[in-house]
């Protein structure tokens, strides 16, 4: 059943097959009951021309008067069994207007009446009957081999008259026309086979053609799923493996860092002035690396912990969350106469503490990076029904970003400036990272001299990768 | 006769097996200059049998202070802590916990093994200094300790 549901080619055959099964025997039983009627019209219309001419020729409209017997009957009877009775007609009958049985080929039934006789009835009425018997009697059973009867009642009317004296009834052998019918039905049913097959094959063909077209597409997107699927598990995998990797190096690099560090700082404070000035400066520079050093490992730290330590996202009022962080940033804020005005922001699906992280590394770069004037951060969030999320824009007048720079910056560890002033360069790579872990985008739009805007959208319905 | 106010020295016990961190620790607790005396042990074994006074440590004095770092060989810190914890007569004695790991299972298990407290080591060497030296100060001078440490006013 299973080959039925799947093979498109298959269903339509069956269908084929079983519509033309419909039609044909339809078509069959319907001619065959017209190619019968007319046959029999045609059978019925000789018999009557035979038998009615030649009786006409002897009988009169006295002789259907009285019930024939003797001498009288004999002679008929063999009369009739000689020029009427053939291999095609078995007998006849002979009715009298009133219903009595004038002639019959069975003498014990002449005289008798029958009135009521259906046939009969209609024949008088200048209606010829056919009906079609088998015929059963005892004695006759021979007949049965010879096909079927068909009796032809038909009304006698004599050439001066216009009333029918009395009824003849023909009973005609069926079978001939019998094999007539069946070599008909063959022929009808052999040309529409053909038809069919001929249809059928034009039908297949187109229907093959889509069928494996289907198949053939089926099959490529299966593979490309496939494809998709192998990658995705590969990337996923080399994914946690970086993610392991960035943990494992910065945390066990804090051993050996921590030596470094803590030494040469004790080496500076013991050891200052009583060395000559080159190791007071070597010794600065030492500390200054291993400092930088540190910050590093720890900012890789955070980095690789936005995958890992990351929470299951949940609603957080961002206005909340960015009053924290305007608290934690009071200092910096001040000392830099910074203005910060925000828009009503929403509640969004997220985890907390990296939204506040992204919100503090962005006041950050924008205090950080600031121009010449007091700085000014406006803070904005806006609906974007069609996309169903929300772009958040963090607008700052700060120096700006040059042209070849913006879509670096997003990089870990790319400096714009030299050295080792402001900052270690992980900030906005983490900022990336914890957007895209809830499934938005960030970009940033600036103009050198103006300030920079940095935009990032959160949707409204959880779509992140955890 | 003004009263003599005889301290004995302070004892506390290191149990690290990092020499770097060792020999920082008591650098730090030299810059604070409070007189006192520290021994140190390198693995978790050598510092039960110190605090029975086992072995070759039959003659170790009883710690006032217990410096812990939770990854050590042979036996670990947390077994330590617990046995310590667990034992009634080692059990008074105030531990500090102090160790690389900032993992959040570190700090409540060693918490519900009734350490004292738990401290992260910083890996700036001032914060170190500044930390050492309010350990010294709160556990040897602020809080009060049981009679049978070793303090003492005689």
């Amino acid at each position: 059943m299973k080959i039925l549901k799947e093979n498109l080619l298959v269903q339509f055959s069956v269908i084929c097959f079983v519509t033309m099964a419909i039609i044909a025997v339809g078509l069959t039983v319907v001619l065959s009951g017209s190619i019968r009627s007319a046959a029999v019209d045609s059978l019925a219309k000789e018999a009557i021309a035979t038998a009615s001419g030649r009786l006409l020729q002897v009988l009169t409209p006295a002789d259907l008067k009285v019930p024939m017997t003797g001498q009288e009957y004999n002679l008929f009877h063999a009369f009739v069994q000689y020029s009427i009775v053939s291999e095609r007609t078995a007998r006849i009958k002979i009715w009298a207007k009133d219903g009595t049985i004038i002639y019959s080929d069975n003498p014990a039934i002449i005289g008798e009446k029958f009135p009521y006789e259906d046939n009969f009835l209609k024949a008088l009425g200048q209606e010829t009957t056919v009906e079609i018997n088998i015929p059963d009697r005892p004695g006759h059973e021979y007949e049965k081999f010879l096909g079927t009867l068909m009796e032809v009642y038909t009304p006698i009317i004599f050439p001066d008259d216009s009333e029918p004296q009395g009824v003849l009834e023909i009973s005609q052998y069926y079978q001939p026309t019998a094999l007539l019918i069946a070599e008909q039905r063959s022929a009808v049913l052999a040309s529409m086979g053909i038809g069919f097959v001929i249809l059928y094959g034009a039908l297949v063909s187109i229907v093959w053609r889509g069928w494996n077209t289907i198949n053939q597409q089926q099959r490529e997107r299966r593979q490309a799923q496939e494809t998709l699927e192998q990658t995705v598990v590969a990337l996923e995998r080399s994914n946690t493996e970086l993610e392991q990797f960035a943990y494992i190096a910065s945390h066990d690099l804090q051993e050996p860092l921590r030596m470094v560090s803590s030494y040469v700082q004790l080496l500076a404070r013991r050891y200052k002035g009583q060395l000559d000035k080159d190791a007071d400066e070597f010794i600065a520079f030492v500390v200054d690396g291993a400092a930088r050093m540190q910050k590093m490992i720890n900012e890789l730290l955070t980095y690789s912990r936005v995958g890992s330590r990351g929470k299951e996202l949940q609603p957080v009022n961002c206005q909340n969350v960015l009053n924290q962080v305007l608290k934690s940033l009071q200092i910096a804020i001040d000392e830099n106469h910074c203005t910060v005005t925000t828009d009503p922001l929403p509640t969004v699906l997220a985890d907390e503490t990296q939204l506040a992280h992204l919100f503090q590394n962005l006041i950050t770069n924008a205090i950080r990076y600031r121009s010449d004037e007091a700085p000014i951060i406006h803070i904005s969030a806006m609906e974007e029904e069609d996309d169903n999320r929300w772009l958040f824009s963090f607008r700052d007048n700060g120096r700006g970003i040059e042209p070849q720079n913006i879509d670096n910056i997003f990089l870990m560890f790319h400096r714009m400036h030299n050295n080792k002033e402001l900052g270690t360069g992980v900030g906005l790579a983490i900022c990336r990272k914890i957007v895209e872990r809830h499934g938005g985008n960030i970009w940033v739009e600036s103009e050198i001299g103006e300030g920079s805007t940095f935009y990032f959208t959160i949707p409204m319905e959880e779509r992140s990768q955890q | 006769m003004s009263n003599i106010i005889i301290v004995k020295p302070i004892h506390i016990l290191l149990v690290e097996d990092n020499p770097g961190d060792v020999r920082l620790t008591q650098e730090a607790f030299k810059e604070n200059m409070i007189y006192n005396n520290m021994s140190v042990v390198e693995d978790g074994v050598e510092a039960m049998q110190f605090l029975r006074q086992q072995g070759k440590y039959a003659d170790a004095p009883r710690p006032d202070l217990i410096m812990l770092d939770l990854n050590l060989p042979r036996k670990d810190g947390r077994e330590v802590l617990s046995e310590i914890k667990t034992d009634p007569d080692l059990k008074r004695i105030p531990v500090v916990v102090l160790t690389t790991s900032e993992a959040e299972e570190d700090i409540v298990k060693t918490y519900n093994n009734h350490a004292n407290c738990y401290i992260t080591k910083p890996v700036d060497l001032e914060e170190f200094i500044k930390i050492v030296k309010s350990i010294e100060t709160f556990w040897l001078n602020v809080v009060k300790l049981p009679s049978d440490s070793t303090k003492q006013i005689v």
